[in-house]
């Protein structure tokens, strides 16, 4: 009997929250992946954009906010701007704008 | 979680993998026809606990049946009933057995009768797909060395692999780490090592990889009603390479 397939990874321009390690608690921008277990992760401060954090998928929680018009920062084949993520996390820590759709992970 | 199994572990699930074949080589002698899918499921649960297992997946989340059952466009998890097989159809057999606390996991698709040139090529293909996964269970190999096989030769074939179901782990528990899609790149995914023991098993479509499921909450068909082949055996990795449990030298 299949058993189901992990749910995706979440997306470039999603927010997680790390739930291990020493950066427990901390929240990052989505900037890419690795593989299919890994997510690349920057905050725009301590984790540029274009120096992100490799995080496995399971020790972060899906924040459930999303803004779509950062959305475009996010397709362009490069690393977004690291002003650009300070802003998104600023505003999901603030709970501005976006939506609450997405739930945990 | 992976975890490995020792040299007497398998020797128990190989125990529980022969049952499972032996039940499926009875239930392919049934299939034909008139035959309802209930009576097949009514026959493999007698058979299976007359021989001192438990059919794996009744009651698996409330799970109503003993096999699973998937005629033409059912992908998997159809639950056996009052249908008559009807020449020309496809019918997947999904069964699980629990013997001595191991379980074995095994699937095969039988053509009802004469099938048409598509369900046979598709069978041909899906079966061969299993096949090119299982050659490439190697120690020091990647789970994305099966499924990007088992993919070559689906696509090759003209045919699309589902995505949304996996093969998985198995052991005590039906389904453990790792998940084992049947798609994707090579060298990605767990490394593969001697001890453990996984369920390969590509769930291909005639027409588009999408499925839907059905109000029962488990009836999953392709969402384009294409036909679909799902083919299946639990295989440990050995140093000698892979080994299928679910085949009995009986029959």
């Amino acid at each position: 009997m299949p058993g189901d397939a992990p749910p995706p990874l979440p997306p470039p321009g999603r927010v997680v929250r790390s739930t291990a390690g020493r950066d427990r608690g901390t929240m990052y921008v989505v900037v890419g992946h690795e593989g299919d277990r890994y997510l690349l992760v920057a905050d725009g401060r301590t984790r540029p954009a274009r120096r992100p954090k490799k995080k496995n998928r399971r020790h972060v929680e899906l924040v459930g906010w999303h803004d779509a018009r950062y959305d475009g920062h996010f397709t362009r084949g490069r690393p977004p701007a690291d002003e650009v993520l300070r802003e998104m996390l600023s505003a999901c820590q603030a709970g501005e704008g976006g939506t609450t759709s997405d739930g945990a992970q | 979680m992976i975890i490995l199994k020792s040299r007497r572990e398998i020797e128990r699930m190989r125990q529980a993998g022969r049952l499972v074949a032996r039940v499926l080589a009875e239930l392919g002698r049934r299939v034909r026809p008139g035959v309802t899918t209930a009576e097949l499921a009514s026959f493999a649960e007698e058979f299976i606990v007359r021989h001192g297992g438990y059919p794996t997946f009744k009651g698996y989340r409330g799970f109503p049946a003993p096999i699973c059952v998937a005629p033409n466009d059912v992908v998997i998890h159809g639950i056996p009933g009052p249908e008559r097989l009807r020449e020309g159809d496809i019918l997947g057999i999904d069964v699980g057995v629990t013997l001595d606390g191991y379980v074995g996991d095994r699937a095969h698709t039988f053509p009802v009768g004469e099938v048409g040139e598509l369900g046979r090529r598709l069978l041909e293909a899906a079966e061969a797909s299993l096949a090119a996964g299982i050659a490439k269970a190697l120690p020091g190999g990647r789970v994305g060395d099966i499924g990007a096989a088992v993919e070559r030769v689906a696509r090759e074939a003209g045919f699309s692999v589902v995505r949304e179901y996996v093969g998985h782990g198995v052991g005590r528990a039906m389904h453990e780490e790792p998940s084992v899609p049947n798609f994707g790149p090579p060298g990605r995914g767990p490394l593969l090592k001697e001890g453990m023991v996984i369920a390969i098993e590509p769930m291909v479509n005639a027409g588009a990889p999408e499925t839907v499921t059905d109000p029962d909450g488990w009836t999953v068909r392709t969402k384009d009603g294409s036909l679909s082949a799902h083919f299946e055996h639990t295989v440990a990795i050995t140093a000698d390479g892979p080994e299928i449990l679910t085949l009995d030298e009986a029959v």
